[in-house]
Order: structure tokens, then C-alpha cells, then sequence
């Protein structure tokens, strides 16, 4: 922006400065007035004059006019030229021919008429024409009726140019000792008015520094002096606020240690009660643990007899009942704490409503109540989205609504709302309706549903649940970008509740690609195929593990080898028509075995594809170059395996029937039971996990859970809130085990 | 008259108080003579000026006759030529100059002798002019006739005697009329004063009258423009331009003293000086005598005498 232009000089002098600038002006204006004045008295008198000497000339030249009397008029008008009388002065027959010319005698006798004596004869006016230095003054001479000719005489204006010039230079003189006087009267004015304002500025100058002692003192009886005193009382004011404020700092800081002292206080307090609740969570469900699994199991195997059998169920309804309490506790603390996080990743959406399906159907047909999932068509396979707190809060959701409904429906819709642009991201909107035709809820509770260890009326009627199911489901619709909204069926209660939230997804363009476009599930090898031998060679157990478990069901020969001596070796022995080399080991690592082997071989070379970690070029250069066919990066996703197995050996697979669900969940295919889960699972695992499960083993069961999810990440998911819930009885129903457990 | 008018404007003007100055310095006056007194006499309606180009020559006159008797020398000017010859009668002018119309009316009056011829301007002789506008139809006398014609004054020699008599001599029946506009028969040449010559000029050139008569000298002082836009239709014989006249009974030594006087007066400074104001160039003495040469004249004057 531009600044207004300032000028920066003492007060005094702009004062002096600006009142002489004015005084000249004035005195300027004055003196070009009087000129004006002199001019227009000057010109007035000239014209007088003019007039009279226009008359006389015209009474005493009538005559000799009369008579064009040439010698007498030219004698006249020469004599008033010689004696200066005029500038100019002629006389001029009837129609207007020069007789007489006071000053150039050579105008006279010229037959053609003058224009002045023309335009003076045309008239009867006496006619001035001001010229630069002479007035030109001329009229008709008329005897009786007739213009007998005309005269005109000009009279010099030097002495007006002179009158002015000594009226001008009077007005600079007066003007020169006006602008002096008013100088010195300024400067003793300005002198009494800055001196003040001086003493204002070195005692602002001083309290600008801090020091607020300072007063002035100012006697000039005027604003200055009132200007003076407000000056010292805003001073004092200001002395004494700063004084009070400098306290009520000091009070405040003290207040603010106190205050620090107390949050740090609640911190470690909030601390310790999240230490606590952990350390409660681990030691409540460590036991819990036991009751739970060792219950289930009593029940399970019938040990004991129907009475007992009863409060065992008690026992187990009970202690459920305490681990969702648990559980719910936690979490509230977790958010109130604000470490709850969201852990995205894509997930099929469907799968999960076909779940919820299968988990509420149940329940729903022994309660005759009808269950409508009706899912948006629009609705794309994959979103990226918190798949662990969606499924609790839509578990939440119909649970509740299942509780209070006793006929009729229940219906969860999911509505897709694509393209909904709440930030930079391209977020998409998802909105879950669950709806129910129960008894509704009392209007002045609707407000307080989602209020923790709050319950309405009905809940407690029912005497389920915890008080914090909804407060929890609202704050992870909430964690998710949207929000949870309650309302009664046609506004009113006894005709079912409404629960809306919705929430923010991310579309995965590559991973719904991905999942249009996934092939079919491998089921083993196609029949008709010689045997095809599989050498896996690996240090590290686990990694061999993974390998074997997957190629093994699938119908692949496979043998085993820790380093490259031992893959040498079993080479020689088996001659495997494929090895899938780990390049780092110990004793003889990938690459000199892939040379040793490739040296050796002569006719029958096998594929050697490269397992690596290393993301480098350089090294997939060195790979290529000690021979192997291709190269795995770790960690090994098992399609891309086995697409390069087919790529290098033409094997054909067999593939499972698919549909939209089992291109994701094919351990889960079936919910009636035709088809065991974990069927993919290796032999191994699944015997490991059957007999920790049995043992209520929970440390093993965690581990072998993760090892599931290298195969079957959904059913390790399940199988992961089964055993956090403590339902072993459940997860051996998933595994499909029953003649183990006998 | 017209001294009285102008002292009437500047009086005037010196009451307005326009801060003009008038500077009108009297003459100063001679100094009283304590002898005999030479007095100089003309007829001039510009007496101021007259006495003042006229004075110097008086005043050497009289320090040439101071052993005559004389102590100063002054001027008279009269208004008429009757006043000169009244005043010459009485003895109050002792000289008188002027051209040889006057002169020989003022010598038959008075019996004024002329002495010397006087060469004005340093023209010793000169002539009258007719003249019309140009483009005018008259382009002689013949064609003046039924026309009117303005002459100066009934005592000038170029603007009345040569002409009047010039018409006579051709007998084109000049008559004198009293008004320009009046009327003119066409057997005659109508002939009406001005009083001057500039008026007689005005009168042609303003169409007053249509044709007009001056002398050849004062014609050929008008501005050029005016003389282009004129035309000369006639002119009468040369006359002597002017002459010295003594008057009747001055004693002879006096008179000799006189012309012995004018006739030396180029050869002094003094005399220098007063010859240039008195618009002289010379006086010179008629050179087959006064009466052979004025015989002319005289034949002249009688012609105009006898149309009066």
C-alpha cells in the first residue's frame, strides 16, 4: 500500500512556514486586487477624459468640419500631437476620410475612407478601444441631424503602467515586511506552542522506556497546559495499572505452576489409570481366560450333568458378559485417552455383510424377527476403511436391535455415496441404516443413548448390555470421519428406532482392479500332470515352512534344504525339476550354489528361481547372472509364486468355483457347514492351532493365528477376535475339528 | 481662432488632471529698444509661429542698421491683407514680404516698393496647378466648363491671381460663386475660395468640388498616395515665388542699407541662421530691374482686377 506522503520537519517551522506562505498569499491577493482596482479607476478616468477632450474637439472642429476646413482642423490635431497631448487624433469627413492626422501628416487627402472613421460614422456612441499602450477614443460630430464627420484621439496609458508598477512593487515591499512581521510573530507563537509539546515528547520519549515517573509541567493556561495534566494523570494511571497487572502476573504464574502442577498430577493420575486398566484388562482376562476356555470345554465334551451343565452355561454367560464389559472399558479409556487409532487397510465389505448375515441369522429366525442386509449395487468390492471398529459397530447395532425386537424386522442398508469431497483426499461416504421394529425409544432419551453407562428404558428392562455399547459405536463412526444419529420410526416412539452414522472410505483403484480382475483360487494341481519336484532352500525354518505348507497341499513333490551344500546335495540326489533358492545363507549361500548346480547339470538344468530380500538392481543383475530363471522379492506373496512356477514349468492348476465372496474368503465359502474352514491351511498349522486351542493355550494360539494369516488373512481375523473373546468352542467350529477334540 | 480653442483644450485638460504636463512656454519677449525699431510685418493666420521663424531676421536687420539708428528689430503679424495695408500706411511695417499678388496690391495701396526677390524655400519661381481626382471625366480646362473649381483666397497669387487670370486670358468665364454646391451654368467655370490650401485638396479629394487650384510646389509636397490618386489637368506660367516690399517714404540709405543687408546675409553665420529660419535659402535682386520684371505681373493683376 502505498504511504501518504509526510512531512517530516519540526512543528515549528511547518507552522511558520504555512502562516508566512498565507500571509504572502494574502498580501499577494490583496495587491493584485488593488492593481485591479487602479487598473479599472485608471481606465474609468482615462474614458472621462477621452470623452471630454472627444467633445471638445467635436464642438470647436464642428464648424471647420462643416466646411472641411482641412488647413484649420490639421492645425488643431498637430498641435495636440506636437504638444503630446494625445497618441493619436484625427478628424474625418462625412464618410470617413481622414482631413486631419496629428501625428503623420501623410494620412491626409487619401480618397479611400478610413475603417475607424467608418465604424465611428456607422454609430452615434462614442466608441473606446483599449490597445497596449494607448486608449483609442472616437465618435461622430453631428449638427442637427446630420454627421457632419467624426473625431477620434488616443490618450497614452504609460502613466497607468507606472501607477501599477508603484502599486506592485508598494504590494512587495508591504508583502516583504508582512511575511518578516508574521515570520518573527510565528516563530514566538510557534515557540510557546512546540516548547510544550517539546517537554511532551522527551517525557513520553521516557515513559516509552519504561520509566512512568515522569510528569511535565506546563503553565501556558491553555489546551497545552489540560494536555500537560492528563498527560501526568494517564502517567500515574498507567503506574499504578502496570503495578496491579505486574501482580496478577505474578498471582497468575503462581496459579500456572499450581495449574501445571495439578495437570501433571492428573496426567500421572490419567496415567495410572491407563496403567491400571491395562494391567486390570491383562489380569482380568488372564483368568477369564481360564474360566471361559475350560467352561467351554467342559460343555463342549458333556463331562458334566445337565444341572451342572446349566450354571456352567451361567458361568460362561457371565463371564462373557464381564469380557465385553471389559473389553468396552478399555476402549472407552483408550479414546478418552486419545490413543485409539484407526488402522486402515482395504477390505471386501461384502464379505463382512455376508458375515454379519450368517452371525445374526441365527438368532434372528429362533426370534421369528426377519433380517434384510440391503446393500447398495453401487457398492464397490474393496474400500479402505477400519474393518475392526465398522464390524463392532454394526455387531453393536444389530445386536441392539435384535435384543429389542420381538416382530417384525430388522434391516441394515448401506448406502454409497461416491465422490464425497470433504478434503483433498478423495474421500467416499458410506451411510449404515439400521432399523428395527421395536418399541423405539422414549423422546427425552434420545438425547442420551449415546451418553456412556447410560441405558434407556427398554435396555434396562432387558437388563443386557453395558451402558457404553452405543457411546463406543458413535465415537468410532466419529474416529471414521462421520457421525451417529438416533431417531424413532415415523418420529414417534413404538414403531422402532432408527440408527444412522455414516462414515469415510477410501476407494482402492488398485486393489478393487485387483479384485475384478483376481484369478480364480488355485485348489492344487490339475490331474493327467507327471509329478512335479519342488527343492526349497532356505536357512531359516519359518520361511521354508511357509513354502513347503503351501506347495505340499496343492499337490507339488517338495523336499527341504538349509543352505546351499545341502541343495547341492539334494540336487544330485532327487533332481528336482525346480529349486526356489534363498541367495544369503551360510556355508555355500544362493549364488555359488546356483552356479555349482546349473556347472554340473548337463541336459536336465533345473529352473532355479532366486528368493530375495534385496529391492536393488544391482543385485537382481548378479541374480540373473549366476543363472537363476527369475527372482521372488520377499516377503512371498503366494499367487505371484505360483503364477512364476506356471510361468517357468507350464503346470496346470485347478481352480475353486468362484464368486464375488470366495475370491476373498474361500476358507469361509460356505456357512452351512458342507465345507470345513481352513481347509487351505497347512496340516501342520491347523493341528498346532486345533490342540492350542483345546489347551486354552492363548500365548499359542496368538502365534499360530498370525502364522493362519499368511494363508487366510480374513479367517485370521476371525480367529483373532474369537480368541480375544475367549470362544474356543468357536474357533474349533471354524477348523472344522470335532474328531480331534474326541 | 484657433489659438483660442487650443489654449481652451489644454486648459481643460490641466483641470481634468490626467497628469499631462502642458508645456506651454510664452515667448520670451524682445527686449525693449532703446532706438529706432525695425518692424517686420506679414500676414499669417500662424502668427506664434510666423513671429517666431520671422524674428531672427528682424533682429539681424536691426543690428545691421544699428548705425542707422536702430536698436531691435520685431514682427507684425496681420490677420487680412487690409490690416497690412492700413498698418504699411501708418508707417507701423517697414517690410513686408510675400508673393507678387499681394505685393502689387499692398505697393498699389500704399506705394510699397519692391526691392528684392526672395527665394522661399529655394524656389525662386513657381507656378499653379488644375487638378481632379484621377478617373475623373475632366481631363482639361475645356472640360471645367459648367464645372466649379476651388481657389485658395482673393489675395494669394498661385491660388487666385495665375489661375483667375490663366481662365480669363483663355476666356473660360470663370465667376465666383459663394458656395461650393453652387450652381454653375455650362458656359462658365465656376470658381468658389477654400482659404487654403490643404482645404482646397480636401475639398477635390473628398468630392466637394471636383476640381481644385494650388501651386505646383505645395502640390508636390502632398503624400505620394494623394498625388497618385489625382491628376494635373492644367498649369499657368511661372511667377517669381515671393518679394521684398519697403515701404513708401523710407529714406534711400535705408533702403540701400537694407538690401545691401538681405542680399549679404548668407555670408555670416548670423545671417545663416536667421536665412534658414526665415525658410530662406536667398535674396537676390531683380535682374532687369523691379518694374521690367513685375510688368507680367502687373498685366496679370489687371486682368484679375478687372474681374472683380
Amino acid at each position: 500500500m502505498r504511504q501518504r506522503f509526510r512531512w517530516q520537519r519540526p512543528l515549528a517551522l511547518k507552522l511558520t512556514l504555512i502562516i508566512t506562505l498565507i500571509i504572502v498569499m494574502v498580501v499577494t491577493v490583496i495587491t493584485i486586487l488593488t492593481v485591479n482596482r487602479e487598473r479599472q479607476n485608471f481606465q474609468r478616468e482615462l474614458e472621462q477624459q477621452a470623452d471630454l477632450l472627444l467633445n471638445t474637439l467635436a464642438a470647436s472642429g464642428a464648424d471647420s468640419l462643416y466646411f472641411l476646413e482641412a488647413d484649420y482642423l490639421s492645425d488643431v490635431m498637430r498641435d495636440l500631437g506636437e504638444f503630446q497631448v494625445v497618441t493619436h487624433g484625427r478628424y474625418y469627413d462625412p464618410d470617413g476620410r481622414i482631413i486631419a492626422d496629428a501625428i503623420d501628416l501623410d494620412t491626409r487627402f487619401n480618397r479611400e475612407p478610413d475603417i475607424f472613421g467608418k465604424v465611428l460614422l456607422s454609430g452615434t456612441e462614442t466608441i473606446y478601444v483599449w490597445q497596449d499602450d494607448q486608449l483609442i477614443a472616437g465618435e461622430p460630430v453631428i449638427v442637427g441631424a446630420e454627421k457632419i464627420g467624426a473625431v477620434s484621439i488616443g490618450l497614452p496609458t504609460a502613466p497607468l503602467a507606472e501607477k501599477l508598477t508603484a502599486v506592485r512593487q508598494q504590494g512587495i515591499v508591504v508583502a516583504l515586511g508582512v511575511a518578516l512581521f508574521g515570520l518573527v510573530l510565528t516563530l514566538l507563537v510557534s515557540r510557546s506552542i512546540t516548547e510544550p509539546l517539546q517537554k511532551m515528547i522527551i517525557a513520553t520519549e521516557h515513559v516509552r522506556q519504561g520509566d512512568l515517573s515522569q510528569r511535565v509541567y506546563i503553565y501556558t493556561g491553555d489546551e497545552l497546559q489540560t494536555l500537560g495534566d492528563h498527560f501526568n494523570d494517564m502517567t500515574a494511571q498507567l503506574e499504578q495499572t502496570l503495578r496491579q497487572m505486574e501482580e496478577e502476573i505474578e498471582e497468575r504464574k503462581r496459579a500456572q505452576v499450581e495449574l501445571q502442577a495439578a495437570k501433571e498430577a492428573a496426567e500421572a493420575a490419567n496415567h495410572a489409570k491407563s496403567v491400571f486398566l491395562a494391567s486390570m484388562s491383562h489380569e482380568l482376562r488372564t483368568p477369564l481366560n481360564a474360566i471361559l476356555g475350560f467352561a467351554q470345554l467342559i460343555v463342549r465334551r458333556n463331562l458334566v450333568g445337565p444341572k451342572d451343565r446349566n450354571n456352567l452355561e451361567i458361568i460362561l454367560h457371565s463371564g462373557e458378559h464381564l469380557l465385553t464389559l471389559i473389553n468396552q472399558v478399555l476402549d472407552m479409556s483408550k479414546i478418552e485417552a486419545g490413543r485409539m487409532t484407526l488402522h486402515e487397510k482395504p477390505f471386501h465389505l461384502y464379505a463382512m455383510m455376508e458375515e454379519l448375515e450368517s452371525m445374526f441369522r441365527l438368532r434372528a429366525k429362533e426370534k421369528k424377527v426377519q433380517l434384510v442386509m440391503d446393500v447398495d449395487p453401487d457398492m464397490p468390492p474393496v474400500i479402505i476403511a477400519d474393518e475392526t471398529k465398522l464390524r463392532q459397530v454394526l455387531i453393536n447395532l444389530l445386536n441392539n436391535a435384535l435384543k429389542f425386537t420381538v416382530q417384525g424386522h430388522v434391516r441394515l442398508q448401506v448406502q454409497y455415496e461416491p465422490g464425497t469431497a470433504v478434503s483433498e483426499m478423495p474421500f467416499h461416504l458410506l451411510r449404515f441404516t439400521v432399523e428395527d421394529s421395536g418399541p423405539g425409544i422414549e423422546p427425552d432419551e434420545l438425547d442420551k443413548v449415546f451418553e456412556a453407562f447410560v441405558r434407556a428404558k427398554a435396555g434396562i428392562q432387558s437388563n443386557e448390555g453395558t451402558g457404553l455399547g452405543l457411546t463406543l459405536s458413535r465415537q468410532f463412526a466419529r474416529l471414521m470421519g462421520g457421525d451417529m444419529t438416533v431417531r424413532n420410526v415415523n418420529d414417534e416412539p413404538g414403531y422402532g428406532a432408527i440408527f444412522e452414522f455414516t462414515i469415510h472410505v477410501r476407494p482402492d483403484a488398485m486393489v478393487d482392479e485387483q479384485a475384478k480382475a483376481a484369478p480364480l483360487q488355485i485348489i492344487g494341481l490339475a490331474p493327467d500332470q507327471p509329478e512335479i519336484h519342488v527343492l526349497v532352500v532356505d536357512d531359516n525354518w519359518e520361511n521354508r515352512r511357509v513354502l513347503v505348507e503351501l506347495l505340499r497341499p496343492l499337490g507339488f513333490v517338495v523336499q527341504e534344504a538349509a543352505d546351499g551344500k545341502a541343495a547341492v546335495e539334494a540336487w544330485y540326489r532327487w533332481r528336482p525339476h525346480l529349486i526356489l533358492m534363498d541367495m544369503h545363507m551360510p556355508k555355500m549361500d544362493g549364488y555359488e550354489a546356483t552356479r555349482t548346480i546349473l556347472g554340473q547339470a548337463e541336459n536336465h538344468k533345473p529352473i532355479i528361481i532366486a528368493i530375495t530380500a534385496s529391492a536393488f538392481s544391482h543385485e537382481r543383475e548378479a541374480i540373473l547372472g549366476a543363472g537363476c530363471s527369475d527372482f521372488i522379492r520377499k516377503p512371498v506373496q503366494t499367487s505371484y509364486i505360483l503364477e512364476t512356477i506356471q510361468k517357468h514349468l507350464a503346470v496346470q492348476y485347478l481352480y475353486a468355483e468362484a464368486t464375488k465372496m470366495d475370491m476373498v474368503v474361500p476358507a469361509i465359502v460356505s456357512t452351512n457347514g458342507d465345507e470345513t474352514d481352513g481347509q487351505a491351511l497347512p496340516p501342520t498349522l491347523l493341528s498346532q492351532l486345533r490342540q492350542a486351542t483345546s489347551q486354552a493355550n492363548m500365548e499359542q494360539i496368538e502365534v499360530l493365528v498370525t502364522a493362519v494369516a499368511t494363508y487366510n488373512p480374513t479367517l485370521a481375523d476371525e480367529l483373532h477376535r474369537l480368541a480375544d473373546d475367549f470362544e474356543y468352542g468357536k474357533i474349533l467350529d471354524r477348523l472344522g475339528m470335532e474328531e480331534v477334540i474326541e | 481662432m484657433w489659438q483660442r480653442i487650443l489654449l481652451f483644450i489644454l486648459v481643460v485638460l490641466v483641470l481634468a488632471a490626467c497628469g499631462s504636463e502642458a508645456t506651454s512656454t510664452p515667448e520670451a519677449a524682445t527686449a525693449v529698444p532703446t532706438g529706432r525699431t525695425l518692424v517686420l510685418g506679414d500676414i499669417s493666420d500662424e502668427a506664434a509661429e510666423t513671429i517666431r521663424g520671422t524674428q531672427p531676421l528682424a533682429d539681424y536687420l536691426a543690428g545691421q542698421l544699428a548705425d542707422m539708428g536702430y536698436s531691435g528689430g520685431t514682427v507684425k503679424i496681420a490677420p487680412d491683407l487690409d490690416t497690412m495695408i492700413r498698418w504699411i500706411n501708418d508707417g507701423e511695417v517697414d517690410l513686408y514680404f510675400d508673393s507678387p499678388y499681394p505685393v502689387l496690391v499692398i505697393s498699389d495701396e500704399t506705394g510699397a516698393t519692391p526691392i528684392l526677390r526672395r527665394f522661399r524655400f529655394g524656389v525662386p519661381e513657381y507656378h499653379s496647378v488644375f487638378f481632379v481626382p484621377k478617373g475623373s471625366e475632366i481631363d482639361s480646362l475645356d472640360d471645367l466648363m459648367g464645372q466649379m473649381v476651388a481657389f485658395e483666397e482673393n489675395f494669394s497669387t498661385s491660388g487666385y491671381m495665375l489661375p483667375l487670370a490663366h481662365l480669363v486670358e483663355l476666356g473660360m468665364n470663370p465667376v465666383l460663386k459663394s458656395a461650393p454646391d453652387s450652381d454653375v451654368a455650362a458656359d462658365e467655370i465656376g470658381y468658389v475660395f477654400s482659404t487654403a490650401d490643404d482645404t482646397t485638396v480636401q475639398w477635390v479629394v473628398s468630392g466637394r468640388v471636383p476640381a481644385g487650384v494650388t501651386d505646383n510646389v505645395f502640390f508636390s509636397r502632398l503624400p505620394e498616395d494623394t498625388q497618385a490618386q489625382l491628376k494635373i489637368i492644367a498649369a499657368t506660367e511661372d511667377v517669381p515665388r515671393q518679394m521684398v516690399l519697403v515701404r513708401a517714404g523710407m529714406n534711400a540709405a535705408l533702403v540701400a542699407a537694407i538690401r545691401t543687408a538681405l542680399l549679404e546675409m548668407e555670408q555670416s553665420e548670423e545671417g545663416r541662421a536667421a536665412l534658414e529660419k526665415f525658410q530662406t535659402t536667398e535674396f537676390e535682386e531683380f535682374a532687369e530691374g523691379a518694374e521690367v520684371e513685375l510688368a507680367r505681373m502687373r498685366e496679370l493683376y489687371e486682368l484679375v482686377q478687372a474681374e472683380q
